[in-house]
């Protein structure tokens, strides 16, 4: 009886939990597919209709000086415009506000002459006191605008009347327009309050710009909408009505709406996700259509040169930048270029790779990405997978196993280290374990320990109190290695390995003072093979940006620069309109 | 009685006064930067500093503690959100609706279902029905939240497409009559309250189900059944009551653990509540929000459990007469 007792219950249990997880794993209900071409020629462009983008982080701010996640820059693209917008090889510009401008002849001032027909969405005219305004804030160090170094060389800037603005430049540099033309331009009427009150103020919530979107609401943790801009100064653009971003923090989520047709756009698709929509798209089962793109991001390892324990006695001594390689004393272990080469052969990039990213990266193997015009693939000293070659380094510089215990070991001391990573990235933990077992083959033992963001940056990497480290930057625009490389920036929060090197410094002087894109190349081909020889960093792969958008959406043009590169140009024919775009049209 | 009430809640003061002290002093003594986050390679070092001094960071951490007290205790100023610049008050104003709308209706659920399951479970004791409400209630009582808002998200959102996967209501909310707002909002919540609530269901299902098996066993119970009362007046009028006791203790404990599961339904479901919020805070080191929304956490908590007591003193003739 006791025994019968017990099978109703489990019986009923298990029959209970088997039917849920076989409806909750079973595919989705084929429907209605409809896709067609992402660029129709020889049609006519329909405007209105709805765009959803679905982002995982509600924006911090809106605000061009305090933005800093990818989605609020997103959003501000569409809503600000700049001066000029820098075009697909990175290196020639389109104009915006400025409708044109010229370079004086000696080389030291950029002309740019407004357009005149701008209008701000709240309907006050834009003139050259709105650039003046910008340039101020760009500049004002309360207000710690991210992008404060591209205005360093910049030694005024003034507007001969409303329509005409003249920057007056420091030195002369081949990176001068990029310098004028970088920042958003914000409206001089509404920012006349104190800097210290800029960051609390309602605009950060409710901005104004001149861009092809105006703000429209924010419904808190939910979603944000922006609408057509009527007054937008090209004509006819945009052709969408709205563009709405919900914010959905959970993964399954975002992808369940992008699968159920709720969500039209998403982008930092994991590429395990990101295969899986490639594989409904190439079987015609979805409408959602994969795009992929050589992104913004790498992921290195950083090696600490230094020895963590010297560094602190010097930095409580007081140490300057003249006296580092007085004070300093290389790290037992990675101080050694050798050794450095070692590890990096020792490591199969590739298989890290394919395995982290399932495909959707290529190989990295210096610090110029290969995105930026300055990148020259022979440049980099390339170090193959060649475990023997690097048993056979190692035990030139007496790491053998003298032990029998499967580690090599130098005077009685094992070759044994940790590998900070980020807690919570799973690529990152995952690198670190592949890293762990490579390295475990030729005897060195590795302890991968996840550390919780706020420690590892705010803490753990600043201090230079570490041993190796596995994270990934994001590149700008221009390459500018000062901060992690130069010896003038030794001591700040990015500069964590502790390179040290006059060659270094004397090529990323050289690189910047160049007056041509040409002699400046030379000198980044030196750095690049500088780096990826000695080191300071094994990079291991550059990432590729894995978004997805319905095929109903047309001539979304994608690159390097990212997804919104044109979205005024967007549009939707109007026989392939949904219910949400019906709706928003009443 | 009204005495009593009042002293109750004069009590709970310097207790919610020493929680807040304490996690100030722990939040504010963790380890990493609010700055940190701000910065970036091409900025300069002093940039941190400048940061640090915006949020007031650089002043002592007793003068921060003070300063803070003072402004939340004589002016309910809650300051600045070091993440976005919004009025902590102002957001989580914003975030306690929903949160509240999620847990009411996750209480009443389980209280619903968990009660009138139990009672029936207790009736037909040791009988097929019993069992196989335990082995159900066994499973949803063993089941995370999460794991549970997953697989409905599965079946009634991805596989199915009966219901909303996410948010509080739909896009065109706005556009909505009053009635269609309200069917539009009773849909997207149909899924998180259930994940949250059927947990809780099945722990109040257990509890019920136990006192009404051990007082319907009771001598009153088989002197009432005796004297030839009819057994619904019994169950209803008799066992009913004398067994909802120990739930109103319940409820008690039970109210924080709806708050903390609160958080995980409202990140799957994208729910704008103070779950959310503090996760978001506690990520990027946003000390005031993290600070506003803990008080208001530690407040709630020591009031639902001042509710319960009271509410036992004013259903307990015996507990009344002891305060008074």
């Amino acid at each position: 009886m006791k025994s019968s007792n017990i099978d109703v219950t489990v019986r009923t249990t298990i029959v209970t939990l088997a039917l849920f997880l076989i409806c909750a794993c079973q595919k989705d209900r084929p429907g209605s597919i409809h896709r067609s071409e992402p660029y129709p020629a020889n049609r006519t462009i329909d405007n209105g209709g709805v765009i959803v983008a679905g982002i995982r982080k509600e924006p911090e701010s809106l605000s061009p000086l305090f933005a800093l996640s990818q989605s609020a820059r997103n959003i501000i693209s569409l809503i600000f415009s700049r001066l000029a917008d820098i075009n697909e090889d990175l290196s020639s510009f389109s104009p915006r506000l400025a409708k044109s401008w010229d370079v004086s002849e000696e080389k030291h001032q950029i002309t740019f002459h407004l357009r005149t027909d701008v209008f701000w969405h709240d309907g006050m005219r834009f003139t050259a006191r709105d650039v003046i305004r910008s340039y101020q804030l760009h500049t004002d160090p309360v207000i710690a605008w991210d992008g404060i170094a591209y205005k360093q060389n910049i030694s005024s800037v003034e507007a001969p009347n409303d329509s005409t603005v003249i920057f007056t430049f420091k030195t002369s540099s081949r990176t001068m327009l990029m310098d004028a033309v970088e920042g958003f331009i914000l409206p001089a009427h509404l920012m006349d309050m104190a800097s210290e009150k800029m960051f609390t103020d309602t605009f950060n919530q409710h901005p104004i710009g001149t861009g092809p979107f105006r703000f429209y609401s924010w419904d808190n943790m939910q979603s944000i909408t922006l609408v057509k801009n009527e007054n937008y100064y090209m004509p006819g653009k945009p052709h969408l009505d709205r563009i709405i971003f919900q914010i959905i923090p959970d993964n399954f989520s975002l992808l369940n709406g992008a699968k159920s047709g709720e969500i039209d756009l998403i982008e930092g698709i994991f590429p395990r996700d990101f295969q899986m929509i490639v594989k409904e798209w190439d079987s015609g089962k979805s409408a959602l259509r994969p795009i992929s793109y050589l992104g913004r991001r790498y992921d290195f390892i950083g090696w600490n040169l230094i020895d963590p324990g010297q560094y602190r006695r010097a930095l409580k001594n007081g140490i300057s930048t003249d006296s580092v390689e007085k004070f300093i004393a290389p790290n037992p272990l990675f101080g050694n270029q050798d050794i450095r080469a070692a590890l990096t052969m020792a490591l199969d990039r590739n298989a890290i790779s394919n395995t982290v990213n399932h495909g959707m990266a290529v190989p990295l193997n210096g610090p110029i990405p290969p995105i930026l015009p300055a990148y020259n693939k022979s440049a980099n000293n390339i170090w193959d997978y060649d475990p023997e070659r690097a048993v056979e380094i190692l035990a030139k510089q007496g790491w053998v196993d003298t032990d029998d215990d499967n580690i090599i070991d130098k005077n009685g001391v094992p070759f044994e280290f940790e590998l900070l990573t980020e807690s919570g990235n799973l690529r990152w933990e995952q690198v670190a374990t592949i890293v762990q077992d490579q390295l475990g083959v030729i005897g060195i033992k590795v302890n991968p320990r996840f550390i919780e963001p706020a420690l590892l940056y705010g803490k753990l990497l600043p201090a230079k109190d570490f041993d190796a480290v596995i994270i990934g930057w994001s590149v700008g625009l221009t390459p500018d290695f000062s901060p992690l490389f130069h010896s003038g920036t030794f001591f700040t929060p990015f500069h964590f390995t502790g390179y040290y090197s006059k060659e270094y410094d004397r090529l990323d002087r050289a690189a910047k003072m160049a007056s041509t894109d040409k002699i400046a190349q030379k000198y980044y081909d030196d750095i690049a093979r500088l780096l990826s020889n000695e080191l300071p960093y094994t990079w291991l792969y550059y990432r590729l940006e894995c978004s997805a958008v319905h095929s109903r959406f047309k001539n979304i043009v994608y690159d390097k620069r990212g997804l919104y590169v044109n979205p005024e140009d967007w549009w939707i024919p109007r026989e392939e309109r949904r219910q949400i775009d019906r709706l928003f049209e009443k | 009685m009204w005495r009593g009430i009042f002293k109750r809640a004069l009590s709970v003061i310097p207790t919610i006064l020493a929680g807040i002290t304490v996690c100030f002093f722990i939040i504010s003594l963790a380890p990493g930067d609010p700055a940190a986050r701000f910065i970036t390679p091409t900025q300069s070092p002093e940039i941190q500093q400048i940061i640090r001094e915006r949020f007031g960071l650089d002043r002592p951490i007793l003068f921060q503690y003070t300063h803070w007290l003072n402004r939340v205790v004589f002016h309910m100023d809650f300051g600045y959100s070091f993440y976005n610049g919004r009025p902590c008050v102002d957001i989580l104003r914003q975030a306690f609706i929903p949160t509240f709308i999620l847990s009411f209706w996750a209480l009443v659920f389980a209280l619903i279902v968990g009660i009138s399951t139990g009672i029936w479970a207790a009736v037909r004791a040791e009988k097929r029905l019993d069992r196989t409400l335990s082995g159900i209630m066994m499973l949803f009582i063993s089941i995370p939240a999460f794991w549970l808002g997953l697989l409905l998200l599965g079946v009634f959102s991805v596989r199915l497409g009966w219901l909303p996967g996410s948010h509080l209501h739909s896009l065109y909310y706005a556009r909505l009559s009053y009635f269609e707002k309200w069917i539009d909002t009773a849909g997207h919540l149909i899924m998180p309250v259930t994940a949250l609530g059927l947990p809780l269901s099945a722990t109040i299902f257990k509890y019920v189900r136990a006192e009404m098996i051990s007082v319907l066993k009771s001598d009153c119970i088989l002197a009432a059944r005796a004297h030839g009362i009819n057994t619904s007046k019994i169950l209803w009028k008799y066992a009913l009551k004398t067994s909802m006791m120990p739930i109103i203790s319940l409820l008690g404990v039970l109210i924080p653990a709806l708050l903390s599961g609160a958080v995980i339904i409202e990140v799957l479901f994208a729910l704008p509540g103070i779950g959310r919020i503090l996760v978001t805070a506690v990520f990027s080191r946003d000390y005031p929000v993290l600070m506003a929304g803990t008080t208001l956490s530690f407040a709630l908590v020591i009031f639902f459990n001042m509710l319960a007591d009271i509410t036992y003193t004013i259903i307990d003739p015996r507990i009344r007469s002891g305060t008074q």
